[in-house]
């Protein structure tokens, strides 16, 4: 009983140890650092135009750096962390090591993908937390700003997750084509090219049959709950995407 | 008791047969020789054995149980190594067993004997990128040996190493076979080194297999070739031609012998004509004149 609790616990850690020493743990934890100091510096150089008086700064300053983020810059991580967790195993050639374990093939594909959510996970986390950071220094930087207002910790990180949870169909698509391609440079073009797609056709009346478009219709209410159709039909698809995977890791041939 | 067999085995690739009807008997507690060329399905063969290339159902046993069937089964007791070691580079020599362990369910005591028996004890917080690649191809048999399995499959271990990691690998093979008893089925295009580490060997030769038995009974097998160069080879190479087989390359006498004491005769007999002998040696062959001689009827075998 405790060892069917155990063992797949320590799988999922065994995927963990494998990102030590890896850009894709970098890139978790970077990117959003980046992207908060940029939106902190903008602030510090034009805040006096983006502030409006009387009303709570926190909530335009993360508004337009989370609306920001889930159009280009949250797809595009995605993008490249699916290329970077897979080319550990494609790289060192590792897959002849992993399909020679005494584990189900299927599951192989499962712990890696539950890896990529962690770090998915871990970048909405960081976003989160730098955004609070670089706020709080403003309130020293520039107290006219009125920063010391409540900073709405709780709805900017389930903003974050729900934008997480609104890229689920991109997290299976991209992690499917990057778990399946060798090269590197395929799946990051398929998903480049069909994020820049859905950013050009942003106002196009069918936009929401594009899933790459989920995250960023997803922030349009921010008064919304975490739960919203957008979410519903990327995790739908996370689903069966993740089914497909199963199935072709099942019947793997590794030469 | 066999702890591989496959029958007939069968795989094509791309519409092209790749092995062609192998049956193979690896018995336990052996030390197996799996010889052939580059490009013979050597690499294939293991991809079978081990699960990673579809096969027809009961065409391959280990452990008297199916490999389509009992896959994890028969993993959990067999350790391999596909030719050049699949290792983390980014990460050390622990950190790649400790993933494994994990993986495994293995205990993480077990890293620490590993290491020493592979000697890399010293080696282990250093980065596999660090590694020589003697270092690598042992701590890819560490990863092999982790779940202590009975069954070791290991394809050209010696790939790529120099004359010192050929000399510890082989030191290691044939540890593991003598004192931890296990039954280790190795690939290899070098037929000296198969000579040197196996008790059985099987030579595959296009997917098909054209010798599977002792290598002892090898050696009786396949013809010797003898070099030999007289006052008069022309001659010397009608009378020789009365009883072996015989050929003239490059000035020289080519004579293919059964048996040691084949060389006698043929001393004799130059000796009888009055013909002077400059030189009587055997000739190892390589394993491209192995397998014609293994291949090719008597007529055209020398």
């Amino acid at each position: 009983m405790i060892q069917s609790v155990f063992n797949p616990i320590m799988r999922f850690y065994a995927e963990l140890q494998k990102l030590k020493n890896t850009l894709a743990i970098v890139v978790a934890v970077a990117l959003p650092l980046f992207i908060a100091f940029l939106s902190f510096v903008i602030y510090i150089s034009e805040g006096h135009k983006l502030v409006v008086p009387g009303i709570n700064p926190w909530k335009g300053y993360i508004y337009h750096l989370q609306k920001f983020w889930a159009g280009l810059l949250l797809p595009l991580t995605i993008i490249l962390e699916a290329s970077l967790i897979n080319s550990i195993e494609h790289s060192n050639n590792m897959w002849k090591q992993v399909y020679t374990l005494p584990v189900s093939k299927s599951s192989v594909y499962l712990y890696k993908l539950l890896s990529f959510i962690f770090l998915n996970i871990l970048t909405a986390v960081s976003l989160t937390l730098f955004v609070q950071l670089f706020g709080y220094l403003l309130i020293l930087i520039k107290p006219e700003f009125g920063f010391y207002a409540p900073s709405f910790f709780g709805e900017s990180l389930m903003m974050s997750l729900k934008m997480m949870l609104a890229s689920s169909a991109i997290i299976g698509f991209q992690f499917f084509l990057s778990f399946n391609f060798r090269s590197f440079i395929v799946p990051m073009v398929i998903g480049f090219c069909l994020t820049v797609g859905t950013g050009i056709a942003s106002s196009w009346k069918y936009i929401e049959f594009l899933p790459y478009s989920y995250p960023s219709l997803s922030t349009n209410r921010q008064d919304a709950g975490i739960w919203d159709s957008y979410v519903s039909i990327a995790v739908i698809s996370l689903v069966f995407l993740s089914a497909a995977g199963f199935y072709v890791s099942s019947k793997r041939e590794i030469s | 008791m066999n702890i591989i067999e496959t029958n007939s085995l069968k795989y094509d690739f791309g519409g092209k047969p790749v092995l062609n009807g192998i049956d193979l008997a690896v018995q336990q507690g052996s030390i197996f020789g799996f010889l052939g060329p580059n490009g013979s399905g050597k690499t294939t063969t293991i991809r079978a054995l081990l699960g990673l290339a579809h096969v027809p159902e009961k065409s391959i046993m280990l452990f008297g149980k199916d490999i389509r069937t009992h896959r994890i089964e028969i993993l959990r007791n067999t350790g391999s190594l596909i030719e050049y070691p699949a290792l983390y580079n980014h990460l050390s020599g622990y950190d790649n067993l400790h993933i494994l362990c994990n993986l495994t369910s293995t205990p993480k005591k077990r890293i620490e004997q590993l290491l020493s028996i592979v000697s890399l004890t010293d080696d282990g917080s250093k980065k596999v990128s660090k590694y020589s690649l003697g270092m690598k191809q042992r701590l890819g048999i560490a990863a092999a040996l982790l779940t202590d399995p009975d069954l070791l499959i290991l394809d050209e271990p010696t790939n790529g190493l120099d004359p010192a990691g050929i000399r510890d690998m082989r030191h290691l093979i044939k540890m593991l076979n003598h004192d931890f008893g296990k039954t280790i089925f190795i690939s290899s295009h070098l037929l000296y080194e198969v000579e040197m580490l196996c008790s059985h060997l099987a030579i595959l030769n296009e997917g098909k297999l054209v010798f599977q038995g002792k290598t002892s009974e090898l050696r009786d097998k396949y013809a010797k070739l003898l070099i030999a160069d007289t006052s008069d080879n022309s001659k010397a190479a009608g009378l020789i031609a009365q009883h072996f087989p015989v050929r003239v390359t490059n000035g020289l006498l080519e004579i293919a012998i059964k048996e040691r004491n084949d060389a006698a005769v043929i001393s004799n007999t130059l000796f009888r004509n009055e013909l002077d002998i400059y030189r009587l040696e055997t000739k190892s062959q390589n394993l491209e004149e192995l397998f014609f001689n293994l291949t090719a009827n008597d007529s055209e075998r020398l």
